[in-house]
Protein backbone atom coordinates (compact mmCIF):
# COMPACT_ATOMS: atom_id res chain seq x y z
CA UNK A 1 0.00 0.00 0.00
CA UNK A 2 3.07 2.25 0.77
CA UNK A 3 4.15 1.60 -2.56
CA UNK A 4 1.28 2.50 -4.33
CA UNK A 5 1.02 5.73 -2.30
CA UNK A 6 4.55 6.63 -3.01
CA UNK A 7 3.81 5.81 -6.72
CA UNK A 8 1.26 8.04 -7.23
CA UNK A 9 2.91 10.94 -5.51
CA UNK A 10 6.10 10.40 -7.66
CA UNK A 11 4.01 10.37 -11.25
CA UNK A 12 1.75 12.89 -9.61
CA UNK A 13 2.93 15.61 -11.43
CA UNK A 14 2.35 13.59 -15.06
CA UNK A 15 -1.15 12.94 -13.84
CA UNK A 16 -0.96 16.49 -12.92
CA UNK A 17 -0.21 17.53 -16.65
CA UNK A 18 -2.41 15.43 -18.97
CA UNK A 19 -5.35 16.99 -16.83
CA UNK A 20 -4.63 20.38 -16.59
CA UNK A 21 -3.24 19.98 -20.77
CA UNK A 22 -6.64 18.06 -21.36
CA UNK A 23 -9.09 21.23 -19.42
CA UNK A 24 -7.28 23.96 -21.67
CA UNK A 25 -7.82 22.05 -24.78
CA UNK A 26 -11.04 21.71 -24.10
CA UNK A 27 -11.06 25.47 -23.81
CA UNK A 28 -8.92 26.48 -26.89
CA UNK A 29 -11.87 23.78 -28.74
CA UNK A 30 -15.13 25.65 -27.18
CA UNK A 31 -13.76 29.16 -28.26
CA UNK A 32 -12.76 27.84 -31.59
CA UNK A 33 -16.40 27.19 -31.91
CA UNK A 34 -17.17 30.73 -30.05
CA UNK A 35 -18.76 29.15 -27.49
CA UNK A 36 -16.29 30.84 -25.22
CA UNK A 37 -16.14 30.65 -21.25
CA UNK A 38 -17.95 33.64 -19.70
CA UNK A 39 -15.15 34.23 -16.89
CA UNK A 40 -12.45 34.66 -19.41
CA UNK A 41 -14.55 37.11 -21.39
CA UNK A 42 -12.99 40.58 -21.78
CA UNK A 43 -16.35 42.19 -21.93
CA UNK A 44 -16.08 41.24 -17.99
CA UNK A 45 -16.17 43.83 -15.84
CA UNK A 46 -12.26 43.98 -14.82
CA UNK A 47 -10.41 44.02 -17.75
CA UNK A 48 -12.94 45.86 -19.27
CA UNK A 49 -12.45 48.53 -17.15
CA UNK A 50 -8.67 48.35 -17.25
CA UNK A 51 -8.27 48.08 -20.83
CA UNK A 52 -10.77 51.43 -20.72
CA UNK A 53 -8.33 52.85 -19.05
CA UNK A 54 -5.26 52.04 -20.57
CA UNK A 55 -6.80 53.17 -24.18
CA UNK A 56 -7.49 56.40 -22.59
CA UNK A 57 -3.91 56.83 -22.09
CA UNK A 58 -3.19 55.22 -25.82
CA UNK A 59 -5.72 58.02 -27.38
CA UNK A 60 -3.37 60.82 -27.34
CA UNK A 61 -1.41 59.45 -28.90
CA UNK A 62 -4.09 58.81 -32.02
CA UNK A 63 -5.54 61.80 -31.81
CA UNK A 64 -4.10 63.40 -35.07
CA UNK A 65 -4.83 61.08 -37.00
CA UNK A 66 -8.35 60.41 -35.26
CA UNK A 67 -9.07 64.27 -36.03
CA UNK A 68 -8.07 63.65 -39.80
CA UNK A 69 -10.46 60.72 -40.42
CA UNK A 70 -13.29 62.87 -38.97
CA UNK A 71 -12.42 65.66 -40.65
CA UNK A 72 -12.48 63.72 -43.75
CA UNK A 73 -16.01 62.43 -42.90
CA UNK A 74 -16.76 65.70 -42.15
CA UNK A 75 -16.30 66.83 -45.43
CA UNK A 76 -18.21 63.94 -47.04
CA UNK A 77 -21.40 64.76 -44.95
CA UNK A 78 -21.33 67.97 -45.73
CA UNK A 79 -21.22 67.58 -49.42
CA UNK A 80 -24.08 65.06 -49.28
CA UNK A 81 -26.23 67.91 -47.47
CA UNK A 82 -25.26 70.29 -50.18
CA UNK A 83 -25.92 67.87 -53.18
CA UNK A 84 -29.25 67.08 -51.04
CA UNK A 85 -30.17 70.89 -50.38
CA UNK A 86 -29.42 71.27 -54.18
CA UNK A 87 -31.95 68.44 -55.57
CA UNK A 88 -34.38 69.45 -53.07
CA UNK A 89 -36.58 71.97 -54.61
CA UNK A 90 -36.97 69.57 -58.10
CA UNK A 91 -37.71 66.02 -56.01
CA UNK A 92 -39.45 67.64 -53.30
CA UNK A 93 -42.64 66.12 -55.11
CA UNK A 94 -42.07 62.89 -56.27
CA UNK A 95 -40.71 61.48 -52.75
CA UNK A 96 -43.13 59.26 -50.99
CA UNK A 97 -43.30 59.00 -47.23
CA UNK A 98 -42.12 55.36 -47.52
CA UNK A 99 -38.56 56.18 -47.74
CA UNK A 100 -38.30 57.75 -44.70
CA UNK A 101 -38.42 54.98 -43.03
CA UNK A 102 -35.92 54.52 -41.06
CA UNK A 103 -34.41 50.93 -41.25
CA UNK A 104 -30.74 51.60 -39.98
CA UNK A 105 -29.83 53.25 -36.32
CA UNK A 106 -26.32 54.07 -35.73
CA UNK A 107 -24.30 54.34 -32.59
CA UNK A 108 -20.89 55.36 -31.61
CA UNK A 109 -18.18 53.30 -29.82
CA UNK A 110 -15.25 53.56 -28.76
CA UNK A 111 -12.60 50.37 -29.43
CA UNK A 112 -11.50 49.59 -26.10
CA UNK A 113 -9.42 46.20 -26.32
CA UNK A 114 -8.19 45.31 -30.06
CA UNK A 115 -6.06 42.78 -31.78
CA UNK A 116 -4.85 41.65 -34.97
CA UNK A 117 -2.64 39.05 -34.69
CA UNK A 118 -4.46 36.43 -33.04
CA UNK A 119 -6.34 33.72 -35.53
CA UNK A 120 -9.62 34.38 -33.73
CA UNK A 121 -9.37 38.15 -33.23
CA UNK A 122 -11.94 39.76 -30.73
CA UNK A 123 -12.77 43.07 -29.78
CA UNK A 124 -14.11 45.02 -27.21
CA UNK A 125 -16.08 48.30 -27.37
CA UNK A 126 -17.23 50.75 -24.74
CA UNK A 127 -21.16 50.38 -25.41
CA UNK A 128 -23.47 48.04 -23.78
CA UNK A 129 -26.97 47.07 -23.19
CA UNK A 130 -27.56 50.04 -21.32
CA UNK A 131 -26.65 52.07 -24.29
CA UNK A 132 -28.88 50.15 -26.64
CA UNK A 133 -26.69 47.67 -28.02
CA UNK A 134 -27.92 44.17 -29.34
CA UNK A 135 -26.38 40.94 -29.95
CA UNK A 136 -25.54 40.18 -33.71
CA UNK A 137 -25.91 44.30 -34.64
CA UNK A 138 -22.79 44.60 -37.11
CA UNK A 139 -20.04 47.19 -36.40
CA UNK A 140 -18.46 49.34 -39.03
CA UNK A 141 -15.92 52.54 -39.23
CA UNK A 142 -15.91 54.79 -41.25
CA UNK A 143 -13.87 53.67 -44.17
CA UNK A 144 -14.50 49.67 -43.91
CA UNK A 145 -16.75 47.01 -42.09
CA UNK A 146 -15.03 45.70 -38.25
CA UNK A 147 -17.14 42.98 -37.07
CA UNK A 148 -20.68 42.26 -35.48
CA UNK A 149 -21.54 41.84 -31.65
CA UNK A 150 -21.56 38.52 -30.29
CA UNK A 151 -21.75 39.09 -26.69
CA UNK A 152 -23.54 41.88 -24.92
CA UNK A 153 -22.80 42.73 -21.12
CA UNK A 154 -23.97 46.32 -19.58
CA UNK A 155 -21.44 49.02 -20.66
CA UNK A 156 -19.08 46.79 -22.84
CA UNK A 157 -19.85 44.34 -25.72
CA UNK A 158 -17.78 42.32 -27.06
CA UNK A 159 -17.30 42.11 -31.18
CA UNK A 160 -15.80 39.49 -33.29
CA UNK A 161 -14.08 41.12 -35.37
CA UNK A 162 -13.83 40.18 -39.37
CA UNK A 163 -10.42 39.20 -38.95
CA UNK A 164 -11.28 36.04 -37.53
CA UNK A 165 -11.78 32.03 -38.59
CA UNK A 166 -15.60 32.09 -37.63
CA UNK A 167 -16.51 35.21 -39.05
CA UNK A 168 -18.24 35.50 -42.45
CA UNK A 169 -19.72 38.74 -44.23
CA UNK A 170 -21.77 38.61 -47.46
CA UNK A 171 -20.58 40.91 -50.01
CA UNK A 172 -20.88 41.77 -53.66
CA UNK A 173 -18.97 43.21 -56.43
CA UNK A 174 -20.34 46.57 -56.81
CA UNK A 175 -19.91 46.64 -60.60
CA UNK A 176 -21.45 43.11 -61.23
CA UNK A 177 -23.60 42.50 -58.31
CA UNK A 178 -22.74 39.03 -58.44
CA UNK A 179 -22.51 37.89 -54.21
CA UNK A 180 -19.90 36.00 -52.50
CA UNK A 181 -18.70 35.17 -48.37
CA UNK A 182 -15.87 37.06 -47.05
CA UNK A 183 -13.84 35.38 -45.04
CA UNK A 184 -10.15 35.71 -43.38
CA UNK A 185 -7.90 32.87 -44.29
CA UNK A 186 -4.61 34.83 -44.53
CA UNK A 187 -2.21 35.97 -42.14
CA UNK A 188 -2.32 39.44 -42.49
CA UNK A 189 -4.76 41.87 -41.11
CA UNK A 190 -5.03 43.94 -44.56
CA UNK A 191 -5.92 40.88 -46.80
CA UNK A 192 -8.93 39.20 -46.74
CA UNK A 193 -10.84 36.26 -49.43
CA UNK A 194 -13.74 36.48 -51.56
CA UNK A 195 -15.31 32.95 -51.60
CA UNK A 196 -18.00 31.90 -53.75
CA UNK A 197 -18.20 34.23 -56.77
CA UNK A 198 -19.00 31.61 -59.88
CA UNK A 199 -16.64 31.20 -62.61
CA UNK A 200 -18.67 33.57 -65.06
CA UNK A 201 -19.13 36.31 -62.18
CA UNK A 202 -16.49 37.95 -64.62
CA UNK A 203 -14.15 39.78 -61.08
CA UNK A 204 -11.04 41.62 -62.19
CA UNK A 205 -8.46 43.33 -60.41
CA UNK A 206 -9.07 46.54 -59.29
CA UNK A 207 -13.16 45.74 -58.79
CA UNK A 208 -14.60 47.40 -55.53
CA UNK A 209 -15.88 44.87 -52.96
CA UNK A 210 -18.82 46.08 -50.90
CA UNK A 211 -21.76 45.07 -48.20
CA UNK A 212 -24.31 42.81 -50.10
CA UNK A 213 -26.97 43.85 -47.18
CA UNK A 214 -27.68 39.96 -46.77
CA UNK A 215 -25.93 40.18 -43.15
CA UNK A 216 -27.44 42.86 -41.71
CA UNK A 217 -24.84 45.60 -42.83
CA UNK A 218 -26.90 48.15 -44.91
CA UNK A 219 -26.06 47.25 -48.52
CA UNK A 220 -23.19 49.23 -50.31
CA UNK A 221 -20.81 50.04 -47.55
CA UNK A 222 -17.14 49.76 -48.90
CA UNK A 223 -14.75 47.15 -47.78
CA UNK A 224 -11.99 46.77 -50.14
CA UNK A 225 -10.60 46.24 -53.16
CA UNK A 226 -10.07 43.46 -55.66
CA UNK A 227 -6.06 42.36 -55.99
CA UNK A 228 -6.24 39.16 -57.26
CA UNK A 229 -8.97 37.05 -58.52
CA UNK A 230 -8.07 33.78 -60.58
CA UNK A 231 -9.83 30.40 -61.30
CA UNK A 232 -7.50 27.57 -60.25
CA UNK A 233 -7.95 24.86 -63.20
CA UNK A 234 -10.76 22.59 -62.39
CA UNK A 235 -12.29 24.97 -60.05
CA UNK A 236 -15.73 26.66 -60.59
CA UNK A 237 -15.49 29.48 -58.40
CA UNK A 238 -13.29 32.87 -58.27
CA UNK A 239 -10.15 32.45 -55.93
CA UNK A 240 -10.24 36.43 -54.81
CA UNK A 241 -7.86 38.17 -52.67
CA UNK A 242 -9.37 41.87 -51.36
CA UNK A 243 -7.31 44.37 -49.82
CA UNK A 244 -9.52 46.34 -46.79
CA UNK A 245 -9.62 49.75 -46.96
CA UNK A 246 -9.54 50.36 -43.25
CA UNK A 247 -7.04 49.23 -41.13
CA UNK A 248 -7.97 46.97 -38.20
CA UNK A 249 -4.86 47.95 -36.24
CA UNK A 250 -5.46 51.25 -35.54
CA UNK A 251 -9.34 51.15 -35.48
CA UNK A 252 -10.17 53.30 -32.60
CA UNK A 253 -13.80 54.59 -33.40
CA UNK A 254 -16.57 52.91 -34.69
CA UNK A 255 -20.47 52.58 -35.30
CA UNK A 256 -22.47 49.89 -34.21
CA UNK A 257 -25.54 49.06 -36.74
CA UNK A 258 -28.89 48.25 -34.89
CA UNK A 259 -31.03 46.55 -37.77
CA UNK A 260 -34.04 47.92 -37.27
CA UNK A 261 -35.64 45.23 -39.53
CA UNK A 262 -34.02 42.40 -38.37
CA UNK A 263 -36.56 40.59 -36.60
CA UNK A 264 -39.31 40.56 -39.01
CA UNK A 265 -35.86 39.39 -41.31
CA UNK A 266 -34.98 36.96 -39.25
CA UNK A 267 -38.17 35.37 -38.12
CA UNK A 268 -39.08 34.78 -42.22
CA UNK A 269 -36.40 32.97 -42.55
CA UNK A 270 -36.34 31.03 -39.65
CA UNK A 271 -40.03 30.42 -40.63
CA UNK A 272 -38.94 29.35 -44.28
CA UNK A 273 -36.05 27.03 -42.70
CA UNK A 274 -38.95 25.63 -40.70
CA UNK A 275 -40.90 24.41 -43.59
CA UNK B 1 11.29 29.80 2.45
CA UNK B 2 8.88 32.72 2.68
CA UNK B 3 11.08 35.39 1.08
CA UNK B 4 12.13 33.83 -2.09
CA UNK B 5 8.25 33.22 -2.94
CA UNK B 6 7.01 36.40 -1.79
CA UNK B 7 10.09 37.65 -4.64
CA UNK B 8 8.57 35.36 -6.53
CA UNK B 9 5.24 36.93 -6.18
CA UNK B 10 7.03 40.49 -6.91
CA UNK B 11 8.41 39.31 -10.10
CA UNK B 12 5.10 37.90 -11.23
CA UNK B 13 3.10 40.78 -10.82
CA UNK B 14 5.58 42.87 -12.44
CA UNK B 15 5.98 40.38 -15.78
CA UNK B 16 2.12 40.47 -15.52
CA UNK B 17 1.51 43.87 -15.44
CA UNK B 18 3.85 44.14 -19.17
CA UNK B 19 3.17 41.65 -20.60
CA UNK B 20 -0.97 42.18 -20.55
CA UNK B 21 -0.70 45.76 -20.45
CA UNK B 22 1.78 46.98 -22.36
CA UNK B 23 3.28 43.79 -24.80
CA UNK B 24 -0.19 43.14 -25.54
CA UNK B 25 -1.28 46.77 -27.12
CA UNK B 26 2.17 46.73 -28.74
CA UNK B 27 1.08 45.19 -32.44
CA UNK B 28 4.54 45.10 -35.00
CA UNK B 29 2.82 43.77 -38.01
CA UNK B 30 3.78 45.74 -41.52
CA UNK B 31 1.38 45.28 -43.84
CA UNK B 32 0.90 41.51 -44.59
CA UNK B 33 4.11 40.19 -42.40
CA UNK B 34 2.38 39.51 -39.40
CA UNK B 35 4.48 37.32 -37.89
CA UNK B 36 5.66 39.05 -34.54
CA UNK B 37 4.14 38.30 -31.05
CA UNK B 38 6.24 39.65 -27.56
CA UNK B 39 6.17 37.14 -25.22
CA UNK B 40 7.86 37.65 -21.90
CA UNK B 41 6.03 36.04 -19.25
CA UNK B 42 7.35 32.62 -19.25
CA UNK B 43 10.66 34.20 -18.39
CA UNK B 44 8.86 33.75 -14.31
CA UNK B 45 8.45 30.25 -14.91
CA UNK B 46 11.71 30.04 -15.79
CA UNK B 47 13.04 31.69 -12.56
CA UNK B 48 11.00 29.82 -10.19
CA UNK B 49 13.07 28.29 -7.48
CA UNK B 50 15.13 24.83 -8.24
CA UNK B 51 13.70 22.52 -5.63
CA UNK B 52 10.09 23.59 -6.81
CA UNK B 53 8.39 20.27 -6.53
CA UNK B 54 7.04 18.75 -10.49
CA UNK B 55 3.78 18.99 -9.61
CA UNK B 56 3.82 22.32 -8.54
CA UNK B 57 5.85 23.31 -11.41
CA UNK B 58 2.99 22.38 -13.78
CA UNK B 59 0.14 24.10 -11.90
CA UNK B 60 1.95 27.13 -11.78
CA UNK B 61 2.66 26.76 -15.52
CA UNK B 62 -1.17 26.03 -15.86
CA UNK B 63 -2.28 29.15 -13.46
CA UNK B 64 -0.03 31.71 -15.22
CA UNK B 65 -1.60 30.86 -18.13
CA UNK B 66 -4.89 30.86 -17.83
CA UNK B 67 -4.37 34.21 -16.39
CA UNK B 68 -2.53 35.79 -19.09
CA UNK B 69 -5.52 33.89 -21.73
CA UNK B 70 -8.14 36.01 -19.23
CA UNK B 71 -6.38 39.17 -20.96
CA UNK B 72 -5.61 37.77 -24.29
CA UNK B 73 -9.53 37.00 -25.09
CA UNK B 74 -7.73 33.51 -25.90
CA UNK B 75 -9.33 30.15 -24.00
CA UNK B 76 -6.62 27.50 -22.85
CA UNK B 77 -3.93 28.57 -25.41
CA UNK B 78 -1.09 30.33 -23.05
CA UNK B 79 -2.35 27.84 -20.45
CA UNK B 80 -1.59 24.96 -22.44
CA UNK B 81 1.59 26.28 -23.03
CA UNK B 82 2.54 27.37 -20.02
CA UNK B 83 1.17 23.93 -18.35
CA UNK B 84 3.43 21.70 -20.84
CA UNK B 85 6.80 24.49 -20.42
CA UNK B 86 6.01 23.60 -16.23
CA UNK B 87 6.21 20.03 -17.11
CA UNK B 88 9.05 20.70 -19.77
CA UNK B 89 11.27 22.49 -17.34
CA UNK B 90 12.44 20.07 -15.15
CA UNK B 91 13.96 17.71 -17.83
CA UNK B 92 15.55 20.45 -19.58
CA UNK B 93 17.25 21.49 -16.18
CA UNK B 94 18.85 17.86 -16.04
CA UNK B 95 19.36 18.27 -18.81
CA UNK B 96 21.51 21.17 -18.74
CA UNK B 97 22.84 20.31 -15.10
CA UNK B 98 26.16 22.37 -14.72
CA UNK B 99 29.22 20.37 -13.21
CA UNK B 100 28.49 21.18 -9.37
CA UNK B 101 25.06 20.18 -9.80
CA UNK B 102 22.54 22.61 -8.45
CA UNK B 103 23.18 22.66 -5.09
CA UNK B 104 23.15 25.89 -3.14
CA UNK B 105 22.02 27.62 -5.66
CA UNK B 106 17.93 29.34 -5.30
CA UNK B 107 16.79 29.90 -8.93
CA UNK B 108 18.34 29.02 -12.61
CA UNK B 109 19.41 32.62 -13.43
CA UNK B 110 22.01 34.79 -14.84
CA UNK B 111 23.62 35.60 -11.29
CA UNK B 112 24.35 32.24 -10.43
CA UNK B 113 25.22 30.02 -13.39
CA UNK B 114 26.67 32.90 -16.14
CA UNK B 115 25.45 34.47 -18.83
CA UNK B 116 26.55 31.43 -21.64
CA UNK B 117 24.66 28.68 -19.50
CA UNK B 118 21.18 31.18 -19.51
CA UNK B 119 20.63 32.07 -22.97
CA UNK B 120 20.83 28.29 -23.95
CA UNK B 121 18.45 27.30 -20.87
CA UNK B 122 15.98 30.60 -21.89
CA UNK B 123 16.60 29.71 -26.03
CA UNK B 124 15.16 26.13 -24.88
CA UNK B 125 12.42 27.23 -22.36
CA UNK B 126 11.45 29.79 -25.13
CA UNK B 127 11.40 27.72 -28.07
CA UNK B 128 9.31 25.04 -25.96
CA UNK B 129 7.11 27.76 -25.15
CA UNK B 130 6.40 29.35 -28.25
CA UNK B 131 5.80 26.20 -30.22
CA UNK B 132 3.33 24.97 -28.16
CA UNK B 133 1.95 28.58 -28.26
CA UNK B 134 1.54 29.05 -31.81
CA UNK B 135 0.15 25.10 -32.50
CA UNK B 136 -2.12 25.55 -29.98
CA UNK B 137 -3.40 28.75 -31.16
CA UNK B 138 -3.82 28.35 -35.23
CA UNK B 139 -5.08 24.57 -33.77
CA UNK B 140 -4.35 22.64 -37.26
CA UNK B 141 -1.16 21.41 -38.84
CA UNK B 142 -2.23 22.25 -41.81
CA UNK B 143 -0.59 26.44 -41.11
CA UNK B 144 2.84 24.55 -40.36
CA UNK B 145 4.43 27.33 -42.38
CA UNK B 146 3.09 30.00 -40.19
CA UNK B 147 3.60 28.32 -36.88
CA UNK B 148 7.12 28.22 -37.79
CA UNK B 149 7.42 32.23 -38.97
CA UNK B 150 5.82 33.47 -36.18
CA UNK B 151 7.94 30.87 -33.76
CA UNK B 152 11.08 32.01 -34.68
CA UNK B 153 10.04 35.92 -35.91
CA UNK B 154 8.98 36.11 -31.73
CA UNK B 155 11.39 34.35 -30.57
CA UNK B 156 13.90 36.39 -31.51
CA UNK B 157 12.25 39.50 -29.81
CA UNK B 158 11.39 37.83 -27.07
CA UNK B 159 14.20 36.50 -25.98
CA UNK B 160 16.20 39.94 -26.42
CA UNK B 161 13.36 41.51 -24.24
CA UNK B 162 14.07 38.99 -21.48
CA UNK B 163 17.97 39.52 -21.45
CA UNK B 164 16.98 42.87 -21.02
CA UNK B 165 15.02 42.17 -18.07
CA UNK B 166 17.60 40.00 -16.98
CA UNK B 167 20.60 42.67 -17.26
CA UNK B 168 18.31 45.20 -15.67
CA UNK B 169 17.17 43.17 -12.78
CA UNK B 170 19.97 40.24 -12.11
CA UNK B 171 17.65 38.27 -9.70
CA UNK B 172 19.53 36.42 -7.26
Amino acid sequence: MQNLFAFFYRYAFIFLFLILEFISIRLVIRSNDNQRAIFLNSSSIISGRLFDKMDRVKKYFGLSKVNETLAKENATLRAQIANIQADLPFKTDSIKDSTFHQRFVLLPALVVNNSVELRNNVMTINQGAIHGIQKYATVMESSGIVGFITDVGSRYSSVMSILNSNSRVSVMIRRTHYIGNLVWNSNSPMLMEVEAIPKHGDVRVGDTVVTSGYSHFPEGLPVGLVTRAQIEPGENFYNIETRLFNDLARTNQVYVIIDLHKNEIDSLNHQTRAK
Amino acid sequence: MNSIWLKQCTRFLLLFAFQVLVLKQVHLNVGSFNYISLIIIPLWCMLLPVNTPRWLMVLLGFVFGILVDWFYDSPGVHASAGTFLGFARPFIMSYMEPKGGYNRIPIPSKFHLGINWFVTYASVCLLTYLVFYFSMEVFTPAYLGTIFLKTIFSFVLSILLMLLYMFIFDPE
